[in-house]
């Protein structure tokens, strides 16, 4: 029996669409803040939405909802908030229409969210494959730079090629168990385990997973697009879909391949490792702070993908919570980066920010203590992230894993020491403008949260795990 | 748990201060100087408390008292423990007292007044955090947590002209930071449990195990020091800072390391492990002599007071070593002692380099100027070259005597190295005062104010009183 009131959520979010596309066609001129109030609203009454009908699914065996879901889509919407809250600075600055950008986000969104209530392979890997195939739209948004034009082509490229081999994946797997209920094609999974057509399909779709998300040797795509596209593309893409489609890889090693998932484990294991050492290298060989920032990300994938190798709650949990604690600390950053502006022109060169805090002191301090974040350097939060993991890691016994990433961060901090020097030590070379108080308030909250989980991280490592328990059964 | 939790108290405090500082006013007009005096404030009520908690502890008992213990993460299980004895109240005591007179140096500096007061704030808050750690987890946070305003401090306000020095400094730091991490987690799953400080030397982890954590924590603690092959780049940046808080305060972090050792090997390293000892007492010794040797040629005084500190540092390290946990006490009035004589110098020093820089003056005979500088100056000089003027003389002693019974090799080269740098602060003392030869006859030089005169005195009486009883004010 349907149950209407359980996608909710969803319907909210596509009667926000069409109320955005009408108020496109009638108004004459629509404000940068018009298209955003609108999708906040959205966002919003989502948000509420999933949170009330956390138990209820849509259709049993079709369309579910979980603890966990419910936990993955709330920190997906509030990283979409957050994001949203600071990408309409941008657009308020330069006094351009916004719908282009939140009506992209909102379906990217409605998508990636439904993928993890997906109980139906196809419909799961649809919206998962049209939800990263949308961000071509996303990428082009306000910006005509050639470089970036060239990147947005390969990258649809290669995107369009990984969807149809992917789709071609799951019609395999559905062939093969002749059924599109994710539980029975997960039984055939399980049971013809040693049949090597089953193996390469599963092995198609975790890579696609992995090149979505940008983990090296699929990274190719990350530094370019995060680098040259606006900022509050940027910031989405550098944060939303990474936790969205994290989400989707554990709901798929947990529901479709729990059976064969730690066959995978060495090839995880190589592609984890590489991630490393191409993320903390590739970071002291750019100037351009969202590159060094999409190679962090990279670096961070790697470390997560090390924890996720084998399906098991603790090194699942430590990944996850590494990663979460990652997320906040780059939304941090980029609200730090929408801080940095010289006549109306967002600064991207580390150069360009010489001598910052002596003109914007909370800024840069803001800055530093998130860089020191990332490494795991305490008392920041990202030093529980790091200790779980670490944990873990010795737990297993695994200390050559310890030591790279040990000395992954050892080379991470010799780019982060770079941009600290530029940040604190340098000359002023640039009159900054202005900062939006919304940015010092954002800024505000978010520093907020970290302290708050410092303090008390019980919300974050015990209450967090209880949710991520469900998954495992 | 006490009914009044003091440790908790000192560690916040610092902390309170800098969120006062935040809504403190720093405009033109004020030039710094509310900043200044709610820094300076902030000190003053940690000094109330620390005397407070000295008075609740029993100096004849060689535990932690005053234990606190706060539950940080139930799963894994995380508690936090605070704990302290009269040795680690000396070091918090003096550390706040050595970061007022380094205050009291830079008030009349007005540029950024306000980061520098509350870098200098959060500083003195971890580095408290660091002297009440009880167990190993508290320990490290705080060890590493130290190093981020350090870093801000030198680079903000040291005026290190060498920004490649500055950079390996940090470095390296965060390297050893690392390397202590990955002992703090070894521990930590060996025991499913927060290690505590003074149970460390009880772990058996086997051999391989035992060699590696002991040669990491060695790494880790011995990359605070200025010891080889660590000096280079402590003292490339160490000796320039020209700031003289910031001196002070960078100056302290090699207490860290050393305290760090005194904590970790409160009664020697197991017998396995000894040759490690063996081996860092001769690079020890080494080191001093080199510094020493070089601060006896160097004309800079900035780089003697980084040598004298030096050689003293490694001098009571060499007292951590000792097999046996009787001397802690006599080595805390030293330092003690050490530190409001090392940090009223290089305060008095700035003053002079002050002097020097408005008036246009040669550094030789610029103590005949200066009147009232130059009897607290010489006081401070005579009692770091270890005269009967302070809680050096006697401690120094019964740590040489200590050292002699224990290697009498190892204490020869110790003394020598101390008689050196001793010597470059006397003959630097002599050429500044020595009557200059001047072209023009000066009047204008302006001597320290008597409110200065005052507050130099005061720590001066401190300094006689540590000589007469230094624990005047604890009972037991």
């Amino acid at each position: 029996m349907l149950n209407w009131v359980a996608i909710f959520p969803e319907v909210s979010i596509v009667f926000m669409l069409i109320v955005s596309a009408f108020v496109l066609w009638l108004r004459e001129k629509a404000t940068p803040k018009t298209f955003f109030s609108l999708a906040k609203f959205g966002l919003i009454v989502a948000l509420v939405a999933t949170i009330i009908l956390y138990n209820q699914s849509f259709l049993d065996g079709v369309y579910e909802n979980f603890a966990y879901t419910t936990l993955f889509k709330i920190l997906i919407y509030l990283a979409a908030w957050v994001n949203m809250g600071l990408a309409v600075k941008y657009f308020l600055a330069f006094n351009v229409s916004s719908f282009r950008f939140y009506t992209f986000i909102l379906l990217s969104l409605l998508l990636l969210t439904m993928a993890l209530s997906c109980a139906n392979i196809g419909l799961l890997f649809g919206c998962v494959e049209v939800g990263f195939l949308l961000n071509y739209g996303l990428i082009l948004t306000d910006n005509d730079d050639e470089n970036l034009a060239q990147s947005a082509k390969i990258w649809l490229a290669f995107s369009l090629i990984v969807s149809v081999i992917t789709l071609l994946a799951v019609v395999g797997l559905v062939y093969l168990a002749h059924s599109w209920a994710v539980s029975d094609i997960a039984a055939f999974i399980t049971a013809s385990a040693s049949d090597w057509k089953v193996y390469g399909c599963c092995a198609v779709i975790l890579i696609s997973i992995l090149f979505k998300l940008g983990v090296a040797p699929f990274h190719f795509w990350a530094p370019d697009i995060l680098g040259l596209t606006i900022l509050p593309v940027s910031g989405y893409l550098a944060i939303v879909p990474v936790l969205a489609y994290a989400a989707v890889w554990l709901k798929i090693a947990a529901e479709l391949m729990p059976g064969i998932y730690g066959d995978f484990s060495l090839l995880l294991s190589v592609f984890a490792l590489f991630s490393v050492v191409v993320g903390s290298i590739g970071a002291n060989t750019e100037l351009n702070m969202r590159k060094i920032l999409a190679y962090v990300r990279i670096f961070v994938l790697g470390i997560v993908f090390l924890m996720w190798k084998n399906f098991q709650l603790e090194t699942v949990f430590s990944g996850f919570i590494f990663l979460l604690i990652c997320m906040i600390t780059l939304l941090g950053i980029y609200a730090v980066f929408y801080g940095l502006k010289e006549k109306g022109v967002y600064l991207v060169n580390l150069l360009s920010v010489s001598g910052v805090s002596e003109s914007k002191p909370f800024l840069g301090a803001a800055f530093v203590f998130f860089l020191f974040s990332l490494l795991g350097f305490p008392p920041s939060l990202g030093f529980l992230g790091l200790l779980s993991i670490v944990h873990d890691l010795v737990n297993e016994q695994n200390f050559v894993a310890v030591a790279l990433i040990l000395v992954g961060v050892v080379i991470l901090s010799a780019a982060f020491l770079k941009v600290i020097k530029s940040v604190y030590f340098d000359k002023k070379t640039t009159h900054f403008d202005r900062v939006d108080k919304g940015i010092y308030w954002m800024l505000f909250w978010i520093l907020a949260v970290i302290v708050i989980l410092m303090l008390n991280p019980k919300y974050l490592m015990n209450d967090i795990e209880v949710l991520l328990r469900a998954l495992m059964q | 748990m006490n009914s009044v939790p003091y440790l908790l108290i000192m560690f916040l405090l610092p902390l309170g201060g800098v969120l006062m500082l935040l809504l403190a006013q720093d405009d033109e007009k004020s030039k710094g100087r509310n900043a200044l005096s709610v820094a300076m404030l902030t000190v003053w009520a940690s000094l109330v408390f620390i005397v407070l908690a000295l008075s609740h502890v029993d100096s004849t008992y060689n535990h932690l008292q005053l234990v606190e213990q706060y539950v940080w993460l139930e799963n894994p299980k995380i508690t936090l423990t605070f704990g302290v004895d009269a040795f680690s109240l000396l070091l918090i005591l003096s550390v706040n007292v050595a970061a007022l007179i380094g205050m009291w140096g830079v008030r009349h500096f007005s540029v950024k007044m306000k980061s520098c007061m509350i870098l200098t704030l959060l500083f003195l808050s971890m580095i408290t955090g660091l002297f009440l750690a009880a167990d190993v987890m508290s320990f490290f946070i705080f060890f590493a947590a130290l190093l981020f305003p350090l870093f801000l401090l030198i680079g903000l306000f040291g005026d290190v002209k060498r920004q490649i020095a500055l950079f390996r400094f940090m470095f390296y730091s965060i390297c050893g930071a690392l390397i202590f991490f990955v002992v703090l987690v070894v521990l930590y799953n060996h025991d499913t449990a927060n290690v505590m400080l003074n149970k460390m030397a009880d772990f058996k982890l086997g051999p391989k195990g035992e060699f590696f954590v002991w040669a990491a924590i060695f790494v880790a603690l011995l990359s605070r020091i200025p010891i080889w092959p660590f000096h280079s780049w402590i003292a490339a940046v160490h000796s320039s800072i020209k700031n003289p808080l910031v001196f002070v305060l960078a100056n302290m972090t090699p207490l860290t390391g050393i305290y760090g050792l005194m904590r970790f090997v409160p009664e020697g390293l197991p017998d396995s492990l000894l040759f490690l000892s063996t081996g860092l007492e001769v690079i020890a010794v080494i080191t001093m002599l080199f510094i020493a040797l070089i601060a006896f040629i160097n004309m800079d005084f900035q780089y003697k007071i980084f040598s004298f500190m030096t050689v003293y540092y490694i001098f009571f390290m060499l007292g951590v070593f000792l097999p046996t946990s009787q001397y802690m006490l006599n080595i805390g009035f030293s330092l003690f002692a050490f530190m409001i004589i090392f940090s009223s110098i290089e305060v008095l020093v700035a003053y002079q380099e002050q002097i020097r820089h408005d008036n246009k003056l040669l550094s030789e005979g610029i103590l005949t100027l200066l009147p009232k500088l130059s009897v607290i100056f010489t006081f401070m000089i005579l009692a770091a070259v270890g005269m009967p003027l302070s809680a050096m003389f006697v401690n120094n002693f019964v740590l040489i005597a200590a050292l002699l019974a224990y290697s009498f090799g190892t204490t020869v080269c110790a003394i020598a190295a101390l008689m050196l740098v001793a010597s470059a602060l006397l003959v630097e003392l002599y050429r500044r005062k020595k009557m200059p030869k001047l072209d023009f006859v000066t009047d204008d030089v302006e001597d320290i104010s008597s409110k200065d005169f005052v507050f130099v005195s005061l720590t001066a009486v401190v300094l006689l009183l540590s000589l007469v009883n230094p624990l005047w004010f604890i009972r037991g």
